[in-house]
């Protein structure tokens, strides 16, 4: 009887180790990726010039207006100029990256959840529930999404305040028409970007099903909610964790197109997709105000980018050497 | 094969007929309506108003209605013009602009990927490599303001705006090769990235060496050989990308001011013109599952591994 444990227990340990190794593996491989550096570092500035910048700045940094300052080209006091409306474009691009890469994040993570939740569940049962949910996705896949996005956020727009006003009528304080246009974008774009993340747990999930710590969970009975979060979902990670940098960039552009279309973010509050919109229509006159965001938003994709590459050929060393 | 397409045809009732609902409700639950923002129109023509278009009726009467004779039904803000018309009249706008789009995507692209492939990770491969990396970073919004600052205002070489010349009427003009360009080089990226991917796997086979012992020249190998299933990834994507570039439509009608459908369905959800959002929702739907069936099928004819599962 003592056998059987002698064997379990090497074998369980060198279960930690291979785990271990793949992550300190992965993270060899991404050091000597140049670029996945640089765009990490980058993505790293970026973060702590929009979140933490702000702080030694003046309260309206990026709403303040000289109006005699309008469209004045950079240089001086004015880094990178000011805009149309004689604000600081420094201070707007430092306010508009914290949007965009708010929206970014808070989007990507609705996705992710809806995209984990739906592929576990479609790979774990498998069978006509797998076959039905996937069928579904294909479909949802070819329909013109933008176009449903796009109408969300036209026709949604009100809809904040017919709620402050419904919640007024009960006699309650509850106000979320500020915040609404914010909400609506994560929804709209969080339910729009989980398909492919969708396919891709599911795939993993499938896999994993056959395999037999898998099937000993089940015969030992453990409850199903219990197998998928405890022992599946720390099992897909590696493909998530890649998979979600490349939707943060795929979610920014998003949000940067409806706002360039005029409804996304709403003024006087900028994300970068605004001040590109405002730039280009400024561009004879003020090219510096298409050219900074242009700029900083396109290195924010291309790091985003980047990383997620260099993350992918970390974590699946067999696609890695092509 | 007969049996796949007719079953995969019957399968785009249901989902038009979601897409429709999708929209119908979304644009009927929301608050205000097509009337309200007209400060001039008094309460009772606008129940007038209301009535003339069937907005007084049980919604689910009124989604038969729009159903039954959409391209019939007139446009809440264009009276006397029939969703149809407008269709007509603008298609042929976005669909030359799609059309010039996506064949300057499929040479650059697939020519750009056809090249990387050849000697992965030399000097021929960064160099088209790194200008799709940065095709792809380059959304259209950036990318179209760009080329216009440079070859419209400051080089002077194309128009900056307008479509088909002063009537509008023309074949093709000058005036047609920046709004493409911006649209097909972000694609061109995309296609780049998957045709070097594709090529790559396929250059490695068995096969490719067959045809390379039997002395088959160079060119006739990429062309013949490899290109036939390198070029499977970049059939694929063409579902998808064709509703990109319905979308991307929206933005470089708007950028460069060309009179197109894309720009008419932005203003239309705008002023809640709900017979015309609809309409062009349907037309738009219709054309991306139609299309995305042309795809699959040409999967299933290019890629033998398909058939045999069928």
């Amino acid at each position: 009887m003592t056998e059987p444990d002698s064997q379990a227990k090497p074998s369980a340990l060198d279960q930690v180790e291979k785990g271990e190794s793949l992550w300190v593996g992965a993270w060899h491989r991404l050091r000597k990726n140049k670029m996945a550096l640089v765009g990490g570092t980058f993505i790293l500035l970026l973060v702590g010039l929009s979140f933490i910048g702000p702080f030694f700045l003046e309260d309206n940094y990026y709403t303040h207006q000289e109006l005699d300052l309008k469209m004045k080209a950079p240089g001086g006091e004015y880094i990178l100029g000011t805009d149309h409306l004689g604000r600081d474009q420094l201070g707007r691009i430092i306010k508009g990256g914290q949007i965009s890469l708010m929206v970014g994040l808070v989007a990507t993570i609705v996705s992710l959840t809806i995209g984990i939740g739906y592929g576990t569940i479609s790979g774990y049962f498998g069978g006509n529930i797998d076959r039905f949910m996937m069928r579904v996705v294909d479909i949802l896949y070819s329909l013109p999404f933008t176009i449903f996005v796009i109408l969300l956020m036209v026709f949604a727009k009100d809809l904040g305040d017919s709620i402050d006003v419904w919640f007024k009528a009960r006699g309650s304080d509850f106000s979320i028409s500020g915040q609404w246009n914010m909400l609506l974008l994560f929804v709209a774009i969080g339910a729009v970007e989980w398909l492919t993340m969708a396919r891709i747990v599911r795939g993993q999930v499938l896999s994993l099903r056959k395999q037999e710590f898998i099937e000993a969970c089940i015969s030992l009975g453990l409850p199903t909610r219990r197998i998928i979060f405890r022992h599946m979902v720390p099992n897909v990670l590696g493909p998530v964790i890649v998979y979600t940098t490349l939707t943060i960039p795929a979610v920014m552009l998003l949000e940067a197109f409806l706002s360039f279309l005029g409804l996304g973010v709403q003024p006087p509050t900028p994300s970068w997709g605004l001040l590109i919109k405002d730039g280009a229509d400024r561009m004879r006159e003020a090219p510096w105000m298409l050219i900074y965001p242009g700029i900083m938003f396109a290195l924010a994709l291309f790091s985003f980018n980047f990383v997620g590459d260099g993350l992918r050929d970390a974590l699946d060393p067999k696609t890695s050497k092509d | 094969m007969f049996v796949f397409i007719l079953r995969r045809i019957l399968e785009t009732i249901p989902v038009l007929l979601c897409v429709a609902a999708m929209t119908f409700f979304m644009c009927r639950l929301a608050p205000g309506g097509p009337f309200d923002d007209d400060k001039q129109v008094t309460a009772e023509v606008r129940e007038q108003l209301n009535k003339q278009f069937n907005l007084d009726k049980p919604l689910y009467v009124q989604f038969y209605q729009y159903l039954v004779n959409l391209p019939k039904l007139q446009s809440f803000k264009y009276p006397n013009r029939t969703v149809g018309d407008i269709i007509k009249q603008k298609f042929p706008v976005s669909f030359k602009l799609g059309f010039f789009a996506i064949t300057i995507a499929l040479g650059i692209g697939v020519l750009f990927g056809v090249i990387a492939s050849l000697k992965p990770n030399s000097f021929i491969d960064y160099i088209p490599s790194s200008l799709a990396m940065i095709g792809i970073c380059l959304p259209t919004f950036v990318m179209g303001p760009i080329l216009m600052y440079i070859f419209a205002l400051k080089l002077k070489l194309l128009p900056a705006t307008g479509w088909g010349g002063f009537d509008g009427d023309a074949i093709f003009h000058t005036d047609m090769i920046l709004p493409s360009l911006t649209l097909g080089l972000f694609y061109a990226a995309y296609i780049s990235r998957l045709t070097r991917g594709g090529m790559l796997d396929i250059l490695t086979q068995d096969y490719i060496r067959t045809a390379k012992a039997k002395g088959a020249s160079g060119l006739r190998v990429i062309v013949k050989h490899a290109m036939r299933g390198g070029l499977l990834p970049v059939i694929s994507f063409m579902g998808p990308a064709v509703a990109g570039l319905i979308a991307g439509s929206f933005v470089i009608e708007t950028i460069f001011n060309i009179p197109g459908l894309g720009k008419d369905f932005v203003q239309s959800a705008f002023n809640r013109d709900y017979t015309l959002v609809l309409g062009v929702v349907m037309f738009y739907a219709t054309l991306i599952v139609l299309l995305n069936l042309v795809v699959d099928i040409l999967q299933v004819t290019l890629n033998p591994k398909l058939k045999f599962n069928s």
